[in-house]
C-alpha cells in the first residue's frame, strides 16, 4: 500500500493474521507491516530495465545487453546475428564472446568502471556467429539505486568490423604510401636529384625541394620564385637552349635538357633536367619535374674525350719529335764539322758558336715540349738550382710576353736530390705554368726560391724547400679543397685538371710534400706552392722504380 | 785481330744523321760505317766486328732496341750505345732493361763532343 508520509511516498507491506482461538474462533487480527518501498522500487526498476531493453532491442541494431553489478554474469544479451544470443542468465560470457588477446583489456576496462561508476566504452575484437573475429564498439552504463549502488549494467555494442577493415586498410596504405615517399626522398637525394612544380601560366614555383637549391649551389631557406631565378644561374652558354626547351615545355612538348649551372667557386656542375607539362581544360596548368647531378658522368665522357686527344695529342708529339730531333741532330753534326775547319775566321767561328747556342735552345724545347721527359727513366742525382734555373730559360718566352717578372732566389743551395728528372721537371713546370696563368691579368711577379730545408712537421728529416710564390688573383678557399682533385679545372677548355693531381702524386712516390697558401683580394692577393723534396734513400727509390 | 783505328758501326734510317756521324767519327781517329737499317746492322757487326755500335731506336725492319740485342748475343765485349728522337724510345730500353740488359739510350739531338767523351770512357775501361 503505498502510503505518503513526512518521508516521502514509501510503500508498506502489511500482513495481517488471523489469530485463532482454542475454540476456533477468531480472537484478533495479528498484523505486521515492513516497508517495501526498496524492494518494490527495484522490481519496477527491473521491469523498466527489461522494458527498456525490449524496446532498444527492437529500435537500434546494435547488440544490447545487461550484466550484473559486479560484470560477473551476463543477464541477457541480444546478438542481432552479428554474435551468439544469451538468454538466460550466464556466467562463462567472457570467454564466449571476448577475443582471448583482448580479455585482459575488457577486464581492465570493465574494472575501471565499476571503481568509478561510470560508463565502459572500449572497441576490442569479438568472436562473431560464425566463428570468425569481428570489432565491436561497446558501451555500458551503469544503472544505480537511490543509494548509488550500481545495480545492473546496461550496454549496447556496434558492429565495427566494417569501419575498422577500412581503417587498417587506410592506415596500411598510408603507411605504404608514406614508407614509399621516404624511400623515394632517399632515392632522390642518394641520386643527388631534386624535383619541382612550376606554373607556366603564372610562372611561379609551387614548390621547388631543398635537394634541387642544393644542386643549384643554394642553401636550403634560398627563394626560387620564377623561372629567371633558375635560369639566371644557368651558364651562359645553356641559355638559349634552356630557354628553348622550357618554351617547347610550355607547348606541351617533355622537358628534356643537360645543361650547366655555375656555382659561386667558378666550378661548374652539370645537370639533367626531365619535365612534364601537365594539362587542364586544354591549356598547360602544371610543369612537374626533376633535375639530376650528372657531373660525374660528364667529367668521365670528358676525360675519356681528352684522353683520346692526349693520345692524339701524344701520337702527334711523337711524330712531330722524330721530324724536328733527327734534322737537330743532323745540324748538330754539320755545326761540329764545320767548326773543325782550322781555315775559318774569327768571325765565322764565332756565328758558328751563336748557332749552336741557340740550336740548343731549340733541342731544349723540343724535348721540353715534345715530350722526351723519359730521356731518362733512371732516377739520378741532380742539382735543384740547376734544374730548376734550365726549367724557367723554357718559360722565358711566355713570362717575357706576358709582363711577368721573375725573382730566382736559390741561395746558394746547391743541394742533389734524387729522383727522375722528367719527374721532377713536371712537377715546376705545373706549379710554374699555375703562377704564370694566375698572375696573367696584371702585372705580376713570381719568385721562385729553393732552400735547404727541414720538414715541417718531421724537423729531423733534411732536405730541399722550394718555394713558387706569385701575387696573381689567390684561390678562394672553396676551390683551395679541390686542386688536387683529378679533373678539376678552373680553366675552362684549356686545362686538363690534371696538372696538381699528378703534381701531388709524383711527390707522393718521393715522400715529398706539397702546401699551398692563397690569399684573395681586396687587398694584397697571391697563392704561394710550397714543396718540400727529402733527401733520400736511393736503395728505396730504386725498390719503388722496380716495384 | 787488332786494328789501327776502332770500328764504329753507326745505324740510321736518317742518312743525314748517319753521314754526318760517319764524317766526325772518321776525323776523330776513328774507323766508322753507317747502315740504314737493324737487319743490316745485325749482318755488319757479325762481319767487320766493331768496337763500338751506335744504334738508332726507330728503324725500318728490326728496330734498334732488337738489332742491339742480336748484337750484343753475337759480340759480348762490343760497346753499343742507342739513340732516338722519340720518347717511345725510352720505353722500349726500359723493356730491354726488364729482360737484364741494359744499354745506353741518348736523346737526340746528341753533341758529338758528348757522344765522344762517352766512347773514350766505355773504349778505356
Amino acid at each position: 500500500v503505498p502510503f505518503t508520509g513526512t518521508s516521502g511516498r514509501r510503500i508498506y507491506e502489511y500482513i495481517f493474521v488471523p489469530v485463532v482461538g482454542p475454540n476456533g474462533e477468531v480472537e484478533a487480527v495479528a498484523g505486521t507491516t515492513r516497508d517495501v518501498t526498496e524492494r518494490t522500487q527495484s522490481e519496477e526498476a527491473l521491469r523498466e530495465s527489461e522494458e527498456r531493453f525490449r524496446v532498444f532491442v527492437s529500435t537500434t541494431s546494435e547488440v544490447i545487453y545487461r550484466m550484473s553489478p559486479d560484470w560477473t554474469e551476463m543477464r541477457q544479451l541480444r546478438g542481432k546475428d552479428f554474435i551468439a544470443d544469451t538468454e538466460d542468465p550466464s556466467r562463462g560470457w567472457l570467454n564466449k564472446y571476448i577475443y582471448p588477446e583482448d580479455q585482459a583489456n575488457v577486464m581492465a576496462a570493465i574494472h575501471e568502471a565499476i571503481r568509478t561508476k561510470s560508463m565502459f566504452r572500449l572497441e576490442h575484437r569479438v568472436l562473431r556467429v560464425d566463428g570468425t573475429l569481428g570489432w565491436t564498439l561497446s558501451r555500458a552504463i551503469p544503472i544505480l539505486n537511490s543509494e548509488g549502488d550500481i545495480v545492473e549494467w546496461f550496454g549496447a555494442a556496434a558492429d565495427v568490423t566494417e569501419r575498422k577493415r577500412a581503417h587498417e586498410a587506410l592506415r596500411g596504405s598510408e603507411l605504404a604510401l608514406r614508407r614509399q615517399s621516404e624511400q623515394l626522398a632517399a632515392a632522390l637525394a642518394a641520386s643527388d636529384t631534386g624535383t619541382f612544380r612550376w606554373n607556366p601560366e603564372t610562372d611561379e614555383f609551387h614548390e621547388l625541394d631543398e635537394n634541387l637549391k642544393r644542386l643549384f649551389g643554394r642553401d636550403p631557406a634560398a627563394e626560387f620564385k620564377t623561372m629567371v631565378d633558375i635560369i639566371k644561374l644557368a651558364h651562359p652558354d645553356d641559355v638559349p637552349a634552356l630557354l628553348a626547351a622550357i618554351d617547347a615545355g610550355r607547348s606541351g612538348a617533355d622537358f628534356s635538357l643537360e645543361f650547366r649551372v655555375v656555382l659561386d667557386d667558378g666550378s661548374v656542375r652539370w645537370l639533367y633536367g626531365r619535365a612534364k607539362m601537365e594539362w587542364e581544360n586544354g591549356r598547360p596548368s602544371c610543369m612537374v619535374g626533376a633535375c639530376t647531378d650528372i657531373t660525374r658522368r660528364k667529367l668521365a665522357e670528358d676525360a675519356a674525350i681528352r684522353s683520346e686527344k692526349l693520345a692524339a695529342v701524344g701520337r702527334l708529339s711523337a711524330t712531330m719529335a722524330h721530324e724536328i730531333n733527327n734534322p737537330l741532330a743532323a745540324v748538330t753534326n754539320l755545326l761540329y764539322l764545320s767548326n773543325r775547319d782550322t781555315a775559318l775566321s774569327p768571325q765565322t767561328r764565332s756565328f758558328l758558336q751563336m748557332a749552336g747556342k741557340e740550336l740548343d735552345r731549340v733541342a731544349l724545347v723540343a724535348r721540353q715540349t715534345l715530350g722526351f721527359s723519359r730521356e731518362n727513366t733512371a732516377p739520378t742525382l741532380f742539382n735543384i738550382s740547376e734544374v730548376m734555373d734550365e726549367l724557367i730559360s723554357v718559360y722565358s718566352y711566355r713570362l717575357c710576353h706576358r709582363n711577368v717578372e721573375i725573382d730566382k732566389d736559390f741561395g746558394d743551395c746547391a743541394a742533389q736530390v734524387f729522383g727522375v728528372l722528367g719527374e721532377f721537371r713536371q712537377v715546376f713546370s705545373n706549379l710554374l705554368v699555375n703562377a704564370i696563368d694566375a698572375v696573367a691579368d696584371k702585372s705580376g711577379r713570381i719568385r721562385v726560391r729553393v732552400r735547404a730545408s727541414r720538414e715541417l712537421s718531421n724537423s729531423r728529416r733534411a732536405g730541399v724547400r722550394i718555394t713558387v710564390a706569385d701575387n696573381g688573383c689567390g684561390i678562394p678557399g672553396s676551390v683551395k679543397v679541390k686542386i688536387f682533385e683529378p679533373f678539376f679545372t678552373t680553366k675552362q677548355e684549356h686545362g686538363t685538371g690534371l696538372g696538381l693531381w699528378l703534381t701531388r702524386s709524383i711527390l707522393h712516390k718521393y715522400g715529398a710534400s706539397i702546401r699551398v697558401r692563397s690569399r684573395v683580394g681586396p687587398g694584397p692577393s697571391g697563392t704561394v706552392f710550397s714543396v718540400f723534396w727529402p733527401e733520400i734513400n736511393v736503395d728505396q727509390v730504386q725498390r719503388q722504380e722496380i716495384a | 785481330m787488332t786494328r789501327e783505328k776502332p770500328l764504329v758501326l753507326i745505324a740510321d734510317d736518317e742518312p743525314m744523321v748517319a753521314d754526318t756521324l760517319v764524317q766526325i767519327f772518321n776525323e776523330e781517329g776513328f774507323d766508322a760505317v753507317s747502315v740504314s737499317d737493324g737487319d743490316a746492322a745485325v749482318l755488319w757487326a757479325r762481319n767487320s766486328r766493331p768496337e763500338v755500335v751506335i744504334l738508332d731506336v726507330m728503324m725500318p725492319k728490326l728496330n734498334g732496341v732488337e738489332a742491339a740485342k742480336q748484337i750484343a748475343t753475337i759480340l759480348p765485349q762490343v760497346h753499343i750505345i742507342l739513340f732516338s728522337g722519340q720518347a717511345a724510345a725510352g720505353e722500349l730500353v726500359d723493356k730491354t732493361r726488364a729482360e737484364g740488359q741494359q744499354f745506353t739510350i741518348l736523346a737526340k739531338p746528341v753533341k758529338p763532343e758528348m757522344l765522344l767523351q762517352l766512347i773514350a770512357r766505355m773504349t778505356s775501361r
